[in-house]
Parts: C-alpha cells; structure tokens; sequence
C-alpha cells in the first residue's frame, strides 16, 4: 500500500486516501485494525505524522501579522506600507482574514453600545420568546416529522471514539438537537438539523457537522449556520453517526437511523 | 477617585447617570498613569471582559481564561495611548478597544494552543515504531533551522504553484483536506484531490535529508 521497506501484511486492504483521511483525524475502525496489526504500515503513518508535526510546529503561521498588528489593522493605526502588506497577506491566509473579521466585528458591536435602537431590542426580544415557544412545542408535542435527538446532558452518546482524548464536554443545559429527514424523488434522503435554542446554539456556529457510515467513514460534511440549523443531501438510507466538531475533536455525537 | 468609581459603577449596573466618571477614571489611568485608575478600571471592567471572552468560545482550563483576561487589560495598557485616547468620541469606542484587545488576547491564546497541539490519531500509541535501514539519527549539535529557512526548504520541493498552496494550508495553516476544498474549491475541487496532492509532495518532503532530521526527533 505505501513505500516501505517491511512489507505490508495485508497488501491494497487499506488505501493510500484512507490513510490520508486517517491522518486529518477521521476515525476509521478499519484502518485502526490495520494499523494495530501491521507494523509496517503503523511504522509508515508513524513517520508521517512526525513530520507532518515537526513541520506544522515549526512553520504554524510563521509569517502572519501578530494580533496586535492586525488590531492596529482594524483600528487604522497601521503605516501605509504596513497596511499594505496586511492587506496582501489577508487575501492569501483565511486564518488571518477570520481574526481581522471577528476583530472588526467585535469593535463595530461596541461601538454601538448603548445606542442599540428599541425596535431592535424588541425584534430580539420577540425571536426569542418565539424560539422559545417553539422548543417546548418540539419538545412536548414531537411532531412526526422533527425526531428529538439529543436534549441537553443527553449529548454525550457516542458511537465511535474520535480522539483518545475525547471526553464529554459541559453542554448548555437548555440545547437540544432535532433532526429530521425527508424522501427525494431518487430514494435518498435530505437530512436536516437543528440546534435549539439558538442562543445555545450560538456556541457552535460555524462548526462542522459530520456524518459517519456504519463502517466508520466519513460520509458528508456540512457548517451550522447562523440559525442552528444544517442540512445533508443525498443521504441514502441507513444508520449513521452524527458528530458536531470542535476544534481538535467532536463535541456531539449522535445515532441516527435514516429510513422510512 | 473613590467618588469617580462609585457614580462608574451607578452607571455601569443601573445606566443611570451620565457615563462621564468612568471616562474619567480612563483618563486618570490613560494620561496620569494613575495606579488606582488602572485598579479601577481592571475592578469595573473584569466581569464584562469575562462575559467578551465567553462569547469568543469556551476556555477548557481556567488557568487559560485567567491568562486571558490578564493579557487582554496587559495589551489595553500598553497599546491604548493617550493620542488614542483623545480621538475617542464617547466611552463606548474605549470600550470598544478594550473589547477588541479582549479578543486580540483570546486570538493569541488559541495561536499557541494550536501552535502546541499535535497532530493526534486514534490508538497511534499502539503503533509499533520501525527504525529500518534509511533510518538518520537525529544530530543534537545541529541548530533548529528557523522558519523562514523551513518554507524555503518546502517550497523548493513543491512542484507548481497549486501544490505550494497546499503546503501552506497545510503547514501553515494546518487545514485539513475537507478546509481545504471548503476555502479553494476552485484550486482542490475535490477531498480526494487534496489527499492525492498532499501524499506526493509529502513522499517528496521525507526524501529531504534536513526534513527527515528535524522529524525523526520526534520520532
């Protein structure tokens, strides 16, 4: 399967794409087993990753403008010739253009504070007690269509380890995830999610959403957007994991059945 | 000063008032270099700078959190200058700046986080480790090679420009596949692609003398 010098004990089981989504922390029963059993291909993934690590260590944004600059940036305390530079260097590092975005941001909200007008308060006010309403509904009446699948410190099912590291995490109480899904013309299926409240829901906006087949595969992948919501297309039937990412590793995971 | 931060604090829990003594006490600590101001304001502000942080993402240590908040009021003292000051209209665009320090600290906490934190998959302390024929003892007279140096060395076996944007995102940014094709769809059409590009420039990179150095050190 790879370049080696002790043989493979099971030639072409596993693929060289395999390995690759294994080392972007995609977990695969298969290839684990494989890799316990082997040593040459664990020997093989070992060096990989060692200098895949010694690599990114040395080089992590190595040439970003630090945080400060990018401040200053924001701010326009920067000289011309510094703004420039930043301004070159954002349009290449997304990492980069995220921070300057949330730092703009987070001046734009203060800037407005106290003269936040009243008809937007009460527009606020109003989505959530509309929210709010709708999630005991969700909740009591479980209409057909929309499954409860995870309800605050219910979150912590797992199906498959992710990380070694993985542990359960402080959820907010009050979240909830529903998950819905509906026959396409093509006998698959649209599988759609929502996190409930949105204030909790907050906290993982942007996050990616995961679904695992049953061999451990990944399937698709979306982001929760703004609302708490994300949905998958082209799902065929069938049992699949759900997992809510973190940064390093999944937050929530979920069983679902997807069928009839 | 003692009247300053009572009438702030009238202010900042009830919003009665005006909001002028706490842009008061910011002027003592900003111009004056007053010691107590700077007291103050760390003592007014702290919850409010809890609450910025917070709404940034969720610190798993408090010691990191703690660290945070001290950075954050650190880099508004020395970055918020009284020019600055000055051209400040109201005490909602100070405030502003030290919201957007607050999150300039969070910013940096999670670079050296990410900075730190290795690259794990799922039962690697299982592997068994080979050190066959190819193997390069790792020599600990040799001096780190610096970063820029490092690139030079990445770049020089990239084969076009594509697969240099993929060892930045990689190295630099360290995406993963799935990041990659999200952010360039038009380069990395698809997660297969990312993966295939990514192994060849990588069999390549291993074959590098100084790179197999600096990896087998952890090894």
């Amino acid at each position: 399967m790879m370049e080696k010098r002790m043989k493979c004990i099971a030639p072409g089981v596993i693929k060289e794409w395999e390995i690759e989504a294994y080392l972007d922390g995609i977990p695969n029963p298969r290839v684990s087993a494989h890799l316990a059993e082997c040593p040459a291909c664990a020997a093989e993934v070992r060096a990989l990753l060692a200098l895949r690590q010694a690599l990114s260590e040395k080089l992590y944004r190595f040439d970003c403008p630090s945080v400060d600059e990018l401040r200053d940036f924001i701010w326009g305390h920067t000289s011309k010739e510094k703004k420039r530079d930043i301004v070159k260097h954002i349009r290449l590092c997304s990492l980069c253009r995220a921070e300057a975005i949330a730092l703009h941001r987070a001046k734009l909200e203060e800037e407005a504070y106290g003269r936040v007008p009243l008809l937007e308060l009460i527009r606020t006010w109003l989505q959530r007690i509309a929210e709010d309403v709708q999630l005991v509904v969700m909740q009591t009446l479980a209409p057909p269509s929309w499954q409860p699948a995870l309800r605050g410190r219910e979150c912590h099912v797992r199906l498959y380890q992710v990380r070694p590291s993985d542990r359960p995490v402080e959820l907010p109480e009050s979240l909830s995830l529903f998950l819905t899904w509906k026959r396409q013309d093509n006998g698959d299926y649209t599988l759609g999610g929502r996190l409930l409240p949105s204030e909790a829901a907050g906290h993982f906006r942007g996050s990616e959403v995961v679904l695992f087949d049953e061999r451990g595969s990944e399937r698709a992948y979306e982001r929760i957007g703004a609302d708490g919501t994300f949905t998958f297309t082209g799902i065929p039937p069938g049992h699949y994991a759900l997992a809510i990412m973190g940064e390093k590793e999944a937050l929530v995971t979920a069983e679902v059945e997807v069928k009839e | 000063m003692a009247r300053l931060i009572e009438l702030c604090k009238k202010w900042l829990y009830s919003s009665k008032g005006e909001d002028n003594p706490c842009r008061e006490i910011f002027r003592y600590a900003i111009k004056e270099r007053d010691q107590e101001a700077w007291e103050a304001i760390e003592e007014l502000y702290r919850p409010l700078v809890y609450r910025w942080i917070r709404q940034e993402g969720p610190f798993r240590d408090s010691r990191d959190l703690e660290e945070v908040v001290q950075d954050a009021f650190f880099r508004f003292w020395r970055y918020y200058t009284l020019d600055k000051f000055r051209r400040s209209g109201s005490l909602g665009e100070v405030l502003a700046y030290l919201r957007t320090c607050v999150v300039s600290a969070v910013m940096e906490k999670k670079r050296e986080l990410h900075r730190r934190e290795r690259i794990e998959i799922p039962w690697s302390e299982d592997f068994g480790v080979s050190r066959g024929p190819g193997h390069v003892p790792p020599d600990d007279s040799e001096q780190d090679l610096e970063a820029t140096a490092v690139w030079q060395i990445v770049q020089s076996h990239c084969r076009d420009r594509r697969e240099e944007l993929l060892a930045r995102l990689t190295l630099v940014g360290k995406l993963k596949a799935r990041e990659i094709v999200r952010l360039y769809p038009d380069e990395f059409p698809s997660v297969e692609e990312v993966y295939r590009l990514r192994r060849n420039l990588f069999k390549r990179l291993r074959r590098d003398i100084r790179l197999k150095r600096m990896a087998q050190k952890r090894l």
